[in-house]
């Protein structure tokens, strides 16, 4: 079997007693899409903090693309091409969203000191290259419309597809988005999975937490099922989706 | 700047022309780039304006007043690049112009060297006292932040009263500086080397803010979590950003020594630290022509009341600057000039 992508294995964190994260070991294969899914409180968000850099891992190792990076700071998992959208949404509020999208193509610029503050031809042609890719991105997420706006005036669903545009424009080898659609109305979600299907022909490798079920299995490859910070399936979202226990985490006791 | 445009795209404008959808993207790079003189032609003619100012025959007191505003505009924009850009709250801008004042006249006092060559290495004086001041806030931030900055102009102010080659808590009076070998007591030389200076530090900064570097900056003062998540190494930014404010701080200090002629340890003082402050406030963090117009506003007002029984109450007249600024004009006066702008400009399109 080859190497997957990002390999993790017995990730734990624990909060004083309570152990959020408990020896969980994942594995997303180069190009697959990877569903994250379990009830409220079950570590999902935790789990992804920790294999982004944001928090801290007490146990466990992370290897990605081949090469462990556990415990290393988010700023440099994002230079080795992991980007990721937040749940509670972590925009640049001052400024456009042109400006917001621009930000993500910072690891893709080689231009370097005398170049940033004189504002060489070297700099105007990486800029425009930049800025290039930036409106195709805004273009397919249907924002090149509000590119000057503020992104305090857009809407929620808006909102969040410019962090996943920023996260695109990092050109990432694994993309991680934290419940990308909770929030979004119909249209969005629509829009969002036709994007996440274009990413995924595209080759993309995504991980992504989501409550949307009906989103989870019509996208991922596979699924990992959390509940009470340790894992409970891991699979083809078919399969899983039918395991006794997993109806018995998500709908009780009695339903199963 | 660039305002969002309304005219329909021709389709070889198109960056996607491979998708099937029937809207053309209402953003494209070609029509967000626009022609270099729309961006450069009036800070170009204003930056021509400011060098000629003198030669439309102004008395001695006058020309005094010009350099001193071009001093301040320095330190004013020194802290501009610090907090509006970095997003760093300080309180320590007269600790780096401090510097700057007594780093420059042992340079070219003491040592009697050219301000040719003085002035780049008061600026990386500067620099490396940034550099101090981001170790020393590592890990600080907003207020407390803010304090630790306030602390390194009394160890500075300190320092120097203990000194007696620095002329102790008297000072020194009385330089004989050269800039390029011209003896550097003419007002309007230090007028035009500080319009040189501050030229020159506008041009790096308004690159900056288009750049790499500047986004970098931006995303830390935005959002740290979400800069690290793109790869912004933001402790690091922040080293850049002290040390280059730093730099630009002791530029207007080592020639506010050959301005005033006389340099004692009230250099490093908390009344120069908050007039740029209300400067940097009533003209906007955020906009440089509004840190501008304050500067040279307030600056003018100071020296117009001077000698009057108003001087005093300078300090209380600031405040209440602030205040009404802040209730009235959150944006300062650079936000109340772009918002006039747009909407005259959105006049004009529609018409």
């Amino acid at each position: 079997m080859t190497e997957p992508l990002l390999r993790a294995r017995g990730l734990t964190r624990r909060f004083g007693g309570l152990v959020a994260v408990d020896s969980v070991s994942v594995d997303v294969a180069e190009g697959e899409v990877h569903g994250l899914i379990g009830p409220n409180g079950a570590g999902k968000t935790t789990l992804v903090n920790m294999l982004t850099g944001v928090d801290r891992i007490d146990d466990g190792t992370v290897h990605f693309a081949g090469e462990e990076t556990t415990g290393l700071p988010s700023h440099k998992l994002a230079a080795r091409g992991i980007a990721r959208s937040f749940q509670t949404s972590q925009l640049f509020e001052d400024e456009d969203v042109l400006a917001n999208v621009m930000a993500g193509r910072h690891r893709h610029l080689r231009y370097r000191f005398p170049h940033d503050v004189l504002y060489t031809p070297r700099t105007a042609r990486e800029e425009r290259a930049s800025l290039v890719r930036c409106a195709e991105l805004l273009a397919m997420l249907r924002l090149d419309d509000v590119a000057h706006r503020h992104v305090g005036e857009l809407s929620y669903g808006r909102r969040r597809l410019v962090e996943i545009a920023r996260a695109l424009a990092t050109e990432p080898r694994l993309l991680v988005l934290d419940e990308p659609a909770a929030g979004l109305s119909g249209v969005d979600v629509d829009l969002l999975e036709g994007v996440l299907r274009d990413l995924s022909a595209a080759a993309y490798t995504i991980l992504i937490i989501e409550h949307n079920i009906g989103l989870v299995m019509g996208i991922c490859d596979r699924v990992t099922v959390l509940a009470e910070g340790a894992v409970l399936a891991q699979g083809p979202p078919a399969e899983v989706r039918v395991m006794p226990e997993v109806i018995t985490a998500y709908l009780g006791r009695s339903a199963a | 700047m660039s305002t969002p445009s309304t005219t329909p795209a021709s389709p070889d404008t198109r960056l996607d022309a491979t998708t099937d959808d029937p809207q053309p993207p209402s953003f494209t790079a070609e029509r967000h780039l626009a022609p270099k003189w729309a961006r450069w032609g009036l800070p170009v003619v204003l930056a021509v304006a400011a060098v000629a100012l003198p030669f439309v025959g102004i008395d001695s007191a006058q020309q005094f007043l010009l350099a001193y505003m071009a001093i301040i505009a320095l330190l004013a924009i020194s802290l501009h690049f610090l907090m509006g850009i970095a997003g760093l709250f300080s309180l320590g801008q007269a600790g780096f112009f401090g510097v700057g004042a007594y780093v420059g006249v042992v340079l070219m006092d003491k040592l009697g060297w050219d301000g040719a060559i003085a002035l780049p290495l008061v600026a990386v004086a500067g620099a490396l006292v940034g550099l101090l001041m981001a170790v020393a806030t590592l890990r600080a931030s907003d207020l407390y932040l803010a304090l630790t900055t306030l602390a390194f102009g009394f160890v500075g102010e300190n320092v120097v009263r203990n000194i007696d080659y620095l002329g102790g808590a008297q000072g020194l009076a009385g330089f004989d500086l050269y800039f390029f070998g011209l003896t550097l007591d003419d007002p309007l030389l230090i007028y035009w080397i500080g319009l040189g200076c501050l030229i020159v530090f506008m041009v790096m900064i308004t690159s900056m803010r288009r750049s790499r570097l500047g986004r970098a900056l931006m995303a830390g003062r935005e959002g740290p979590i979400a800069a690290r998540s793109i790869g912004v190494d933001t402790g690091r930014y922040r080293f850049l950003a002290f040390g280059l404010s730093g730099a630009f701080a002791a530029v207007a200090g080592s020639l506010y020594t050959a301005y005033a002629y006389v340099l004692d340890p009230s250099v490093f003082g908390l009344g120069l630290t908050t007039t740029v402050l209300t400067i940097a406030i009533v003209g906007g963090l955020r906009s440089m022509p509004g840190v501008l117009v304050a500067a040279v506003a307030l600056t003018w007002f100071r020296s117009a009341v001077d000698g009057e029984a108003i001087s005093e109450y300078v300090l209380l007249f600031y405040a209440a600057l602030v205040v009404l600024t802040l209730l009235f004009l959150p944006q300062g006066i650079g936000g109340a000039m772009s918002t006039s702008f747009r909407r005259l400009a959105n006049r004009k399109g529609r018409s």
